[in-house]
């Protein structure tokens, strides 16, 4: 007889999402799965619009990454249209946007998500491992992380219109510039915003007391959820750490090279997905290495296993800083996505000061045109990961298909292995299960940010749960929030 | 009194954009905030009013509104998707010392569906709103009401 463990919700990640575990009779997992059971819509829903509405309509399948989806959205889009080259201000401006975007999405998930657990411990007190916890004991850091979030935020209001679900990003261009007030304003900060050197400063202390952190907790973090995988991600030509525009790499888990810097445009002749039925989460995975192998890690650990430097001296400094620490170059240990996180938003708040002093960003050279296409493909990193819109237009201008395989799609599998890794460590043999141990295994899927509105392309209200259950399915053990 | 008027909701999604609908039709001299949901640094800027008047869309009253008065109130079970206004003030006093006021005005909902705008039933509800809340001030402002 086997017993089923669920939880359900997992708690404090972006959308609701369920890990049911099975246990056998001594109490050995049999098999643990990350379900989502989001309804997926998206790609369906925009079939039939016009292909300018792309860029508007499809973000709004998340209200915590919008921006990449616009962005993502865009980029396919100026393919439609035949602008292959943005107009100098066209780029920058999205750049822009899209840093402060990364920023905001990585302070939210680390002051709000994942602090709880860093600053209180996994078996903490359960009504302290929270936000409010936070706030009650450590009032200073809090402040600082919404005062990080905000500035993100106002970077996508002043760039994109609006924080949420912004409009700017147009097929060709951007329909807005930044008046040399407005970038002074960011960079000197005002009564209502931090100023950009605070911003740095901060963000060097997190990153100080990750480090602290790390070093205290070394031997619970190099065993937790450690599995190899590939990783993968946008990369710049010289093998920079790329965020918005780049080929594709990706390594495996010892460093060797299995995708080899290609056009993003021919993704479909390397990845393909798997759908299994139990989670609307489909997996894709290098055709060439199949479904078994062909799965990659996304997002800030990955980026920064794949990258050769980062082109920002004070987040290239920590990016050694982190490797030496680590003692090698392709970390495979889910928890180092939270410092990997950290150093991404330096490098965002480095690049967001050289965007704000440059000139371009007063250009009225918005947009540009060229030769209409049917097919527009569009690769962004998003916080979570590589993100891909794909979409073919008929002659009449509207969308016939729209593929996306979004960041937290390429994490699938391996958030799922980082369940089955847990649950096997933490409940195995165990007479009682407590919700400390439980908790492991989210925090094992909160290393991740999963954002699953995203990743199912949900329309509507979402939950997230966890259960154990017996051989015959019957509930053992359950939490839903 | 300087008072914050702050819409909630999703403006495709039917009667979810009572808050924006209420907030573009609202004449009276307050400032104007829409956001799609409450978020935690919410806590700032309510820190920067004296009273905070939460307009959103709620199912299952049996009135056209409700106006209500709101306490403090931590919240543990957080999400990013989900802040009650509530939860909010309870931040407000706690990083910024601030005790503003709190209101609720809800707007009775019952469709959500994309693209199909506020429903007959939701804009009677607004438009009562609408009328009752400039009332509420004007009283307000001959000194009838006291908080």
């Amino acid at each position: 007889m086997t017993n089923k463990i669920v939880i359900d919700p997992v708690t404090r990640v972006e959308g609701h999402g369920k890990v049911t575990i099975h246990m056998d009779d001594n109490q050995k997992v049999e098999e643990a799965r990350f379900h989502i059971v989001e309804f997926r819509g998206f790609e369906k829903f925009i079939q039939g619009r016009p292909y300018w509405e792309a860029p508007v309509l499809v973000q709004r399948l998340c209200g915590i990454c919008p921006v990449s989806h616009h962005l993502a959205a865009a980029k396919a889009i100026d393919q439609i249209v035949g602008a292959h080259q943005l107009s100098a201000v066209g780029e920058k401006m999205r750049r822009l946007m899209h840093y402060g975007q990364v920023l905001q999405s990585h302070a939210l998930h680390f002051f709000y998500l994942a602090a709880p657990d860093l600053l209180f411990g996994v078996d903490g007190p359960v009504e302290q491992r929270n936000i409010v916890g936070v706030i009650q004991q450590h009032k200073d850091l809090a402040l600082k992380g919404i005062k990080l979030r905000k500035y993100g935020q106002e970077i996508i209001k002043a760039t994109a219109g609006k924080k949420i679900h912004g409009i700017s990003a147009v097929p060709g261009g951007i329909h807005k510039n930044l008046s040399r007030k407005e970038c002074d304003l960011f960079i000197n900060g005002s009564s209502e915003l931090a100023s950009l050197k605070d911003c740095i400063d901060w963000n060097q202390e997190v990153i100080d007391f990750m480090i602290d952190y790390h070093k205290k907790n070394k031997s619970w973090i190099d065993s937790f959820s450690v599995f190899d995988s590939n990783h993968l991600g946008l990369i710049g030509e010289d093998g920079a750490l790329e965020l918005y525009h780049g080929n594709l790499r990706a390594l495996d888990s010892k460093g060797r090279a299995i995708l080899n810097d290609i056009d993003y445009t021919d993704y479909l002749d390397h990845f393909e997905e798997d759908v299994k039925e139990w989670t609307y989460l489909k997996f894709p995975y290098l055709k060439k290495h199949g479904p078994q192998n062909g799965w990659s890690r996304v997002g800030p650990l990955a980026r920064l296993n794949i990258c050769d430097h980062i082109n920002t001296p004070l987040a290239n400094e920590r990016l050694e800083q982190y490797r030496k620490f680590a003692g090698e170059k392709i970390i495979n240990k889910s928890l180092y996505y939270h410092w990997a996180r950290l150093i991404e938003m330096l490098h965002c708040l480095e690049m967001i000061e050289t965007l704000l002093h440059d000139s371009d960003l007063q250009s009225n050279n918005l947009i540009v045109t060229g030769k209409r296409q049917k097919t527009g493909i569009g690769v962004i990193e998003a916080p979570r990961g590589t993100l891909i819109h794909h979409y073919e237009v008929s002659e009449k201008d509207e969308i016939t298909r729209c593929n996306l395989i979004v960041s937290t799609t390429h994490n699938n599998m391996a958030m799922n292995k980082a369940v089955e890794l847990v649950a096997k460590k933490s409940l195995e043999g165990q007479e009682k299960i407590s919700e400390p141990m439980l908790n492991e295994i989210e925090v094992a899927i909160r290393a991740y940010d999963p954002c699953l509105s995203c990743a199912t392309h949900a329309m509507g209200e979402m939950p997230l749960d966890v259960k154990v259950l017996d051989s015959r399915g019957h509930e053992l053990f359950g939490r839903k929030k | 009194m300087n008072t914050l008027l702050y819409g909630i909701g999703n403006s495709l999604r039917g009667d979810d954009g009572l808050g924006e609908a209420f907030l573009e039709n609202c004449t009276l001299p307050f400032d104007k905030y829409f956001q799609f949901q409450l978020n935690i640094e919410d806590a700032e800027l309510f820190s920067k009013y004296d009273r905070i008047i939460v307009v959103d869309a709620i199912k299952n009253i049996k009135t056209p509104f409700i106006f209500e008065k709101l306490g403090p109130q931590y919240d543990n079970s957080f999400t990013t998707h989900s802040l009650k206004p509530q939860s909010v003030l309870a931040l407000t006093e706690k990083l910024y010392n601030k005790k503003p006021q709190l209101y609720l005005l809800g707007i009775y909902a019952n469709q959500f569906e994309m693209n199909k705008g506020i429903s007959p039933a939701a804009s009677e509800g607004l438009k009562k709103a609408l009328l009752f809340m400039n009332n509420f001030i004007t009283q307000e402002q001959k000194g009838h009401y006291r908080n």
